[in-house]
């Protein structure tokens, strides 16, 4: 099988600079990011997005596509509360995703 | 390998008495990987333990394997500790759960039903959890057949690729029985 998410780990220097804490401003929402990684799957990602975000078929597609090809992708949006919970129920399911205020 | 079919509202999974041996003996390698390592000397406050925080920090996995299981979850080293004390606890119970529910599936029946849900999910976290440990064991890229047919016929690599090509196509039949509709 070849299709694969090619993922590649992504070590702690290709994660983007973190936001300063400092200077947080409230009104910017946070985001979760999920990265592209050589081990899951293209039919299980796209599951995952469906499953965990209620999103179409259509929609999970395209946000795993953007994964594979762009290396990312926002799949959801909101407090920073809403985003960690996000990002727990993505690392229980085995993708890799972090999360970071907008910028 | 067995049959993975779609059956209603239901995937049933016909596994082979060897195949289920392999999912229990990976599977439990996987358990036995999230156990390990696991901070024992946390939680002295059992307030703290109860609802799964850490009350003193818990280290990020030196593992490669295990951080691919328990990730970081910010690109900043202080903010992914402060999370990982509150939450690794919690993540490393999920994913236990999960392995728990497909080793009791597999110990008790060669023909298992599993709900849309729960089941399907549980499984397929679990089983995907398999392909974490070996994926980065094996340093594995998309070429990974390509690496596989070149190693020679007696590298203890090759059993770990079949095994990985294995739980691929487990997993993926799972997905495509789930999503079938």
């Amino acid at each position: 099988m070849r299709d694969h998410v090619g993922v590649a780990t992504p070590t702690v220097e290709e994660l983007e600079a973190p936001s300063d804490e400092d200077v947080v401003e409230p009104d910017r929402p946070w985001i979760a990011i999920v990265w592209n990684d050589p081990i899951n799957l293209m039919s299980y990602v796209t599951y995952v997005f469906q499953k965990l975000f209620g999103y179409s078929k259509e929609k999970a597609h395209k946000l795993m596509l953007d994964v594979h090809e762009k290396g990312r992708a926002v799949v959801s949006s909101g407090t920073r509360e809403q985003m960690e919970i996000d990002v727990a129920r993505l690392h229980a399911a085995g993708l890799w995703a972090t999360l970071q205020q907008d910028d | 390998m067995g049959s993975i079919k779609r059956r209603g509202d239901k995937v049933v999974v016909r596994l082979d008495a060897a195949e289920r041996t392999v999912v229990a003996s990976l599977l439990g390698a996987v358990r036995a990987l999230l156990a390990a390592d696991d901070d024992g000397a946390a939680d002295a406050d059992p307030l703290a333990a109860l609802v799964g925080m850490s009350d003193g920090p818990v280290e990020t996995p030196q593992d490669p394997i295990l951080l691919r299981l328990l990730p970081d979850a910010y690109g900043d080293t202080e903010q992914s500790a402060e999370f990982r004390r509150l939450t690794d606890a919690d993540l490393r119970a999920r994913k236990t759960e999960a392995i728990d529910r497909v080793l009791d599936d597999v110990a008790t029946a060669d023909r298992i039903q599993l709900d849309l849900d729960e089941g399907v999910g549980m499984w397929l976290q679990a089983v995907n959890d398999v392909r974490l440990v070996l994926g980065t064991r094996l340093d594995i890229t998309e070429d990974w057949p390509d690496a596989r047919d070149d190693l020679a016929a007696d590298d203890p690599h090759a059993a770990l690729y079949d095994f990985y090509g294995w739980f691929s196509a487990l997993q993926d039949r799972l997905v495509v029985a789930a999503m079938d509709d």
